[in-house]
């Protein structure tokens, strides 16, 4: 009885071993993704912001802004978006 | 409306930014590009479902270094940075739905489909898509729990008199989600 005690609680001890394991490897992987997420999303948002000097605003950016600004009927605004 | 297809949700989204900054090239185009970091978040999440999780990083990777994203909706051309937002904002909520079918879920999507009809009426291709497509190939995820409420048992629960502190319709989607 004492040896079944004995491989039972070796047993136990080596299946907390392996899922103590597994838990380190989940956490592992799962800070590496993130990691990985945040340095493309950073990496985005940076390439976004150089892109952004670009000289001069499109029609239908202005556009948005006018009607944002509740000027939806000024002549610049329908003239900037092509319509009369 | 802006153009003959396209509403005012920007425009809505714009309004406090500009009633407490000024307009410039800031102001205007780094709202949309942090908008489309949200949007590879969700569109990685979205990824996440049905893709193992280094080719869904990867596909990320992808997403994030395409020069013609980043161009598109770094200028809001077309404009496309909100329709992409709620194009996988609504595959999102589309995948819980059919993870576990209930009514809030399904409402969600709806009103994210919705949503997207309002900012571009073109939406209405995609959504017809969505639609056809899960009704198609996914009917065996929907269809059960359809059937299950409309069965005996909710009919009986519909046609009961509402109680007069809380609505039934307020009990019967309390009980569903």
């Amino acid at each position: 009885v004492r040896a079944i005690i004995c491989d039972h609680s070796q047993a136990n001890r080596d299946g907390e071993k392996l899922n103590r394991r597994d838990a380190m490897t989940h956490r592992r992987r799962s800070l590496l993704t993130l990691g990985l997420v945040l340095a493309l999303l950073t990496y985005y948002v940076v390439s976004g912001i150089r892109l952004m000097r670009l000289p001069g605003l499109q029609s239908d950016e202005l556009l948005f802004v006018n009607i944002a600004r509740g000027i939806y009927n000024s002549p610049e605004t329908h003239l900037r978006s092509g319509s009369r | 409306m802006s153009f003959h297809y396209i509403g005012s949700l920007k425009s809505y989204l714009y309004i406090p930014i500009l009633a407490l900054l000024d307009v410039s090239v800031a102001t205007i185009r780094l709202p949309v590009v942090l908008i489309s970091a949200v949007t590879l978040v969700v569109g990685f999440a979205v990824l996440r479902r049905f893709l193992p999780r280094w080719t869904a990083v990867l596909a990320l990777g992808l997403m994030a270094t395409d020069p013609a994203f980043l161009f598109t909706t770094t200028l809001d051309f077309g404009p496309v940075v909100l329709m992409l937002l709620i194009k996988l904002a609504s595959l999102l909520l589309l995948a819980r739905f059919l993870r576990a079918p209930s009514t809030g879920r399904l409402l969600a999507v709806g009103a994210m489909l919705l949503i997207g009809v309002w900012d571009k009426l073109n939406f209405l291709w995609f959504a017809a898509a969505l639609i056809a497509a899960v009704g198609v190939v996914y009917r065996r995820r929907w269809w059960p729990w359809l059937r299950a409420h409309r069965g005996p048992g909710s009919l009986r629960r519909c046609s009961r008199p509402a109680s007069p502190r809380s609505p039934g319709w307020a009990k019967s989607l309390a009980n569903a989600t």
